[in-house]
Order: C-alpha cells, then structure tokens, then sequence
C-alpha cells in the first residue's frame, strides 16, 4: 500500500509541475478552482489568490499567495509569493526497495530540513481574444546543502531539486492564452530555469481546454523539457511529455 | 526487486508506474536479438605492436568500480551511491593492476559508462584513456534512465572487450529474459548479451573476442540458455575455421566443484538458510543446483580449451582457481590469505587456437579491486 502512495505523491507533485499555469489576473473573490493533478485555488477579496494542493500538503506543506496591485496603460501587474517545505515527501521517498527514489540515510545522508521561498512578478496584457503574461522569479532555500547525490537527474525533477543543493535559483517565463471559442481555449508557454553552475533549463508546454460543462474543464497537450544532466553535461537532453487533466471551479 | 501486496494493488502501481514514466525517451532500453556494439577509442592512442608472437588475454568483472564498498544488492551494505573520489580511486587501482598485468585484450564484465552509483564516469573510456588498450567495444546489459529503488537512480553498465589493436564486426548478441519475476521487474531488470567482436591482429584476419556476463540469480533455466547460446556462438566461430578467445563471469561452478551451496558464506546477518532454495531469496546466487543436471552446466565449454587446467587439480587444490569472494563480515576484507579470500571459481576463459593457452593465471592477488579475480592466460603463435 507504501508504494501506491509513493507513486500517487509522485504524480501530484508532478502533475503540479506539468499543469502550472501563470496571469497576473487573480481568480474573481469566492470563484474556486482544482483539478486532479492542480492545485486547489482559492479567490479571494482584495485581488489576492491563494493556491495549495491539499493531497499533497500533509507531505509536501505548501501554499502561493497571488497579489494583484493595478493596470498601468492596459498591463496587469501582480506578485506571487509561495512556501514549500519537501523534506516529508522526500523523507518517504529515501528507501530500500521499490519506491526509493533517493538513497538510504546511511549512504548520502539525512534529508535536512528544506524550506523554499519563492517571489515573482507576474505582468499580463489582455487582448481581445488571448492574452499574454510574462513571469520573472527568484527562488532561495536558505541554508540548503543537500547532496549532489540526491538529486533525482530526470527531466522536470532536476531543475527543481537543484535548488536544495544551490541554495538559490531564478526563473523566468511567458505564456500566451488564447481563446477560441466559448467551450475552447489553448494555452503556450516557455520557462527558463537559471542555477548556479548548470546551463540553463528550458519547458515548454502546450495545453488545449475543452469546457465539459460550466463547471468542469477536460485538459490536454504536452510538456516539453530540455537540459543538460550530471550524465550529459556536453549535449542537451530534451524529453516530452503527454498531459491530461480534469479541473473543475464552482463559487464558494 | 519482489513486490509484495495483493494484486489488484501491483496492477494499480503498475498502472501508476505507466502513466508517471510515460515520455517520448523510453525509460528502459531494450534491444535486437543481434546489434552493432558501441565502439571506444582511448584518447591518446599508444602504440600497438605489429608483430604478435604472444597474446595475453584477461577477464575481469571489475563490480562497477566500487571495489569491495559494502553495496546494497550484492553484499551485505547499504551503500547506493559512490562519490566521484571513491569511484576515480578504485578505478585508480583497477588501472594499476591493468598495467602491471599487460594484457593484450581484455574482457570486463560490469563497467558502468553512465551510473549515478558511480558518478557517471565512463570507467570503459576512463580506463582506455589510461592504459596501454587503445580500442574498446561495450555492450550494455542494464540501461535505465531511473531505477526507481533504492535510490540507484540512472544506470548504463554491461561488457567490454578492450584491445591494443582495432576491433570491428563488434556485436551485442541478447540473452534471455528471466521468466522467474514479474514482469515490472522484468522489465528494469537486467538484459545480458553476448558481446562478440573481431581483433584485427597483425598477420590474423579472422580473430575474435567474446564477452559474456551470464545470469547469477535465476532461479529458473535461464542460466542454461545463457550458457547454451554461448556455446552456440562459439561453436558458430570454430565451425568458420575462425579463431576466438572468450570468457566472462559465468555464474557458474566448475563441474569439478563439488560444493554447490554457499548460502552459509554468502549470508547477511539477517538471513537465514533454510533449505527453502525456491522461496528463499538469499539462495539466489549462492545455491547452484536450481537447474537439472547443473554440476555439468560448463561441460560443453571444456571441449574448448580452458586457461585453467581444472580438470587435473585434486579437490584440495581447487581454492587456487577461485575467482568470487562472497561478502566478508570482517568490514576492511582483512586478514585473509590470497586462498581463502576467494571461494569459488565463476570466471572463465577459453580459446580453440589447437594449442590452448599457456601461462593460465588466476590472479587471487588482486583483492580489494572487485568481488571477483581475473583470471589470464597467453596464446603462443608459432
């Protein structure tokens, strides 16, 4: 039953990561929003949003904090600040047997205590059928050492858990939506990973909604990723992945 | 890696498994029943010698550079994950005893080109680079972007055949699957080959190299197939009037041993040998008796010529040409004699040039290095 866990953890986390979607534009006060692999989203009054996935939090504590300030010439402004501490999550994930993903504490060592702090601004321009957003981001786990060796050199995974051993990342991004009719909407976007010592980190996806009904929004499309690995540090390694989603938003 | 649980729940993690690992680069490689092997070239390049009175051929399973490191898996420890120091420093002195012994071809079994177990150096190219070998072919038995267990992460590990002259024709001829483990296991479990591959010596066009690293934990026939498509392609090579020198880690027993269970030498702390040789894990590996008849498993191989003579050794005599050293419980592996470090012979080679091999050496003083021996011995042209 570990293992089932394990895995579902697993998937939450990277459904997490492969659905992120970015507006300055908060979600309208009392309009609630999930899915099945996103984030349970909360709007909220004073243009602020708050967003935490609720499976995942009992092992990965989490949260984002979405503040919209104002419109200068049409251009939406707006910051977001979140919290994560991984070290539960990792902490079940560093075994013997099936499911380990990082090695026992007697080899590498014990996961410490892993809090990150993330800030970005996020700038979105609306136009009269898509708009476009454009994201800049500084990352810190202060005082975050961890091993080399635990870091899991896979796509997606890499870039985010090379924050735990620098200490320190930033990232930036753009994402185009576009609306095409009333039931359809696609979504495109580009992000950038900078760590110290590595070679930059590029994702891009690409996601078209289907609105099942008022309430629930069938998801798909891809993720692509490329980056340079501790094993291929002198040519690129690009991976894609599918993705399929349901989500769904009601008023409080 | 057995599963436990019901199975509902194992076709529901299998189903996870799927939809998580799903991506356009496969997790596992796999591959045809015969390819090209990838091909090396040490960097620089040493002078080969055109004219070849002698040959000095060696095996070695070189345990992935981890010396006699207290791993999980294959020795009592817990160990996963080797720093780059640790892995430089072992192969440091597989070099070393590689240039002290001068083989003229070599066949590794257990080199790691791409394993975060050891830090990602390519051993194959690290050794090339060092080394009097200038030429290198590699055949993977075990490439997995991430082995979801125990923290292993990436590996690429499997045979190489080194040489001071060219190689070509290098081939990566598959084994069998196990059939004892399902099949999630099965498929991030390890796939064996035959690596075969021609030598362009001096004054012999028609000279071969072959590779082999055959099952060790099969509980199954699998470990009779291995060695029957051994025999195959070997016997495919003499029926060509070709002349081939081969050998590898054979898992396997001389059929003068009569010794066939070392579960009490091979033992953890926690284990137990029970007699239960299906059910028991800890016999998988140390109990050599699970396929039928298996005492005359290597019978077909000695109408080769062997480079050790065990047919003529006294029963007493047989630790001499011992080549694995099960996991000691003395942490350090100190205070051992060459003999009785070593406790069984699983590492082999044989030739069919109609005069055999001279000079047939187990180098039993080679400890620390790995968990086997190599074994040596020398063709002499007239």
């Amino acid at each position: 039953m570990k293992i089932i866990l394990q895995i579902s953890f697993i998937l939450l986390v990277v459904g997490g990561i492969l659905f992120a979607g970015d507006t300055a534009y908060p979600l309208e006060n009392g309009q609630r929003q999930m899915g099945v692999f996103q984030p349970r989203i909360y709007g909220m009054n004073n243009n602020l949003e708050i967003s935490t996935h609720p499976l995942l939090f009992f092992v990965k504590p989490n949260v984002k904090l979405k503040k919209f300030y104002k419109e200068i010439n049409g251009l939406g402004l707006a910051s977001r600040y979140s919290f994560d501490y991984p070290t539960p999550l990792f902490k079940i994930l560093q075994k013997k047997g099936i499911g380990g993903l990082l090695s026992n504490p007697n080899d590498v060592g014990k996961i410490p205590h892993l809090i990150v702090l993330q800030g970005e601004l996020l700038a979105t321009k609306i136009f009269t059928q898509y708009s476009v957003t454009a994201k800049l981001g500084m990352s810190t786990c202060l005082g975050c050492t961890l091993d080399s060796r635990h870091l899991i050199d896979y796509d997606l995974a890499y870039p985010r858990m090379a924050l735990y051993h620098y200490g320190i990342g930033a990232n930036m991004g753009l994402d185009l939506d576009y609306i095409y009719s009333e039931k359809i909407s696609l979504k495109a976007d580009m992000d950038m990973f900078f760590l110290p010592e590595e070679k930059i980190f590029l994702e891009h996806k690409f996601l078209l909604s289907y609105n099942l009904s008022k309430k629930y929004i069938l998801t798909a499309g891809y993720k692509y990723s490329y980056g340079y690995y501790p094993f291929n540090k002198l040519e690129g390694l690009w991976n894609l992945f599918p993705l399929l989603d349901l989500s769904w938003q009601w008023n409080k | 890696m057995p599963f436990t649980g019901n199975s509902n729940l194992k076709k529901y993690a299998v189903c996870l498994a799927v939809v998580f690992f799903f991506s356009c680069r496969s997790l596992v490689t796999t591959y045809e029943d015969v390819e090209s092997a990838n091909s090396y070239t040490a960097s620089p390049l040493q002078d080969e010698p055109q004219n070849v009175e002698s040959l000095k051929v060696m095996t070695w399973n070189i345990r992935f550079g981890a010396g006699r490191i207290p791993f999980f898996g294959d020795s009592c420890g817990d160990r996963v994950l080797m720093t780059k120091g640790e892995t430089e420093g072992y192969l440091n002195s597989i070099v070393a005893y590689i240039k002290s012994t001068e083989p003229d071809i070599l066949l590794l079994q257990e080199v790691d080109i791409s394993s975060k177990r050891s830090s990602y150096v390519n051993q194959l190219q690290y050794i090339l680079d060092r080394t009097h070998l200038n030429y290198g072919a590699y055949a993977s038995m075990w490439n997995i972007e991430i082995v979801a267990s125990d923290g292993l992460g990436k590996v690429d590990a499997g045979n190489a055949i080194l040489s001071r002259w060219k190689i070509t024709d290098a081939e990566r001829i598959k084994l069998p699957l196990r059939t004892d483990q399902d099949d999630l296991t099965q498929y991030f479990y390890l796939r064996r080959n035959i690596l075969k591959a021609k030598i362009t010596l001096p004054e012999h066009d028609n000279f071969y190299a072959v590779n082999i690293h055959a099952t060790a934990f099969a509980k199954d026939d699998t470990k009779q197939k291995h060695i029957d498509e051994y025999v195959n392609v070997l016997n495919g090579i003499e029926e060509n009037d070709d002349i081939f020198i081969s050998g590898g880690d054979l898992n396997a027993l001389t059929p003068w041993t009569s010794k066939r269970d070392f579960c009490e030498d091979d033992k953890c702390s926690d284990d137990v040998c029970d007699g239960n040789y299906n059910t028991n894990t800890v016999y998988e590996g140390s109990y050599f008796e699970f396929i039928p008849n298996e005492i005359n498993l290597l019978r077909p191989l000695y109408n080769f010529n062997p480079a050790i003579d065990s047919v003529s050794l006294q029963q007493d005599d047989l630790s001499l040409i011992n080549t694995h050293s099960p996991w000691n419980t003395n942490a350090n592996n100190t205070g051992f004699s060459d003999v009785d470090y070593w406790d069984r012979k699983l590492d082999y080679l044989f030739t069919n040039f109609e005069d055999g091999f001279i000079n047939g050496t187990t180098h039993q003083d080679a400890h620390e290095l790995s968990d086997h021996a190599p074994v040596s011995a020398t063709l002499a042209f007239p």
